[in-house]
């Protein structure tokens, strides 16, 4: 919100109150830490509702959560995820009783773990801005910082298993695509390895960002 | 003749009196401008070519490429705080004790403070 005299603040809560510290891991560290005294002081904001203590508790997962929603429809987007990580179970499961013995340490179960590999693998290193110069537009190769490269790895999953053909549930799709993620495999990481030949090929504007 | 009514009609040389007319005052203004502020410090270009170069040696795996990209992220995080240090005393016009470069708002400062 705009802090102008005439507009008022749209947020319930005003600017200076910050985010909630909700895990009890953070709190025994603040209390520890040498800003517990100025934390007593300050004024926090209410925890969302899926901000929890539960041991459950992904943040991951919680931002994939809301990446997948759809008209504002968050319970129908935890069931999707819910039924791909049943998926991932029952896919890795059933590779890990039909293959040998020396293989099985190798198959990954937890399908949290295959979340946060496949995100880990879609993650971009650098991506590509469109710059105007001297009347011309140009395709320039740009550092990105972590928070964006989270976000468009989780935004090309999505898409990649949106793609897919439309004979399987989704949340079927999402489970493969995932999985493939993991392995560092399937279209997320073909489309960013195509990012990077397009950064190759401008390289020579690299100049251009500054 | 036709020529010379043309010829006649021309405008005759300036004399060289010209009295000056003061209409601005002729003197400085406590001003500068700022359009040619911006510094190319800091610039990560090395570092983009250096990553590009070892992600097409390497078939575009960016894992193999980890100590490429950690430095790019090392020098954008650097570039961006310095950027907003930056940003910050221009807006504010803050005088830095020991500082030899200025940008135009601080010189501002300086001349609203001593004024020629």
């Amino acid at each position: 919100c705009r802090s102008k005299e005439s507009i008022r603040c749209y947020s319930v809560f005003p600017k200076h109150y910050t985010k909630p510290i909700f895990r009890k891991e953070e709190q025994d560290e603040l209390v520890t830490n040498e800003k517990f005294q100025a934390a007593t002081y300050l004024s926090f904001k209410p925890a969302c509702i899926d901000e929890t203590s539960s041991e459950f508790y992904d943040p991951l997962v919680s931002k994939f959560i809301n990446y997948l929603i759809k008209q504002g429809k968050k319970s129908s987007a935890r069931y999707l995820l819910e039924r791909a990580f049943l998926s991932i179970k029952m896919i890795q499961l059933q590779a890990y009783n039909s293959c040998d013995s020396n293989d099985k340490e190798k198959i990954e179960l937890d399908p949290k773990v295959i979340l946060r590999n496949a995100v880990e693998n879609a993650k971009p290193v650098m991506e590509l801005t469109q710059i105007k110069r001297a009347g011309q537009v140009y395709k320039v190769p740009i550092p990105i910082d972590s928070r964006r490269s989270r976000l468009l790895a989780i935004r090309w999953l999505i898409q990649a298993a949106k793609e897919k053909t439309r004979t399987d549930f989704l949340y079927d799709r999402l489970a493969h695509e995932l999985i493939q993620a993991h392995n560092n495999q399937g279209r997320t990481i073909k489309k960013k390895q195509e990012l990077y030949k397009q950064c190759q090929a401008n390289k020579s504007y690299a100049h251009f960002r500054w | 003749m036709r020529l010379t009514s043309y010829v006649l009609k021309a405008r005759t040389p300036q004399s060289d009196k010209v009295p000056l007319q003061e209409i601005l005052q002729l003197k400085l203004k406590n001003k500068v401008s700022g359009k040619y502020d911006q510094k190319n410090e800091g610039s990560c270009v090395h570092e983009v070519l250096n990553l590009i170069g070892c992600l097409s040696d390497n078939q575009y795996e960016n894992h193999k490429c980890s100590a490429e990209a950690e430095k790019l992220d090392l020098c954008y995080t650097r570039y961006r705080a310095s950027k907003a240090d930056l940003k910050y005393a221009k807006q504010k016009g803050l005088l830095m004790p020991g500082q030899k470069k200025f940008t135009h708002m601080q010189i501002r400062t300086l001349l609203k403070k001593y004024p020629i």
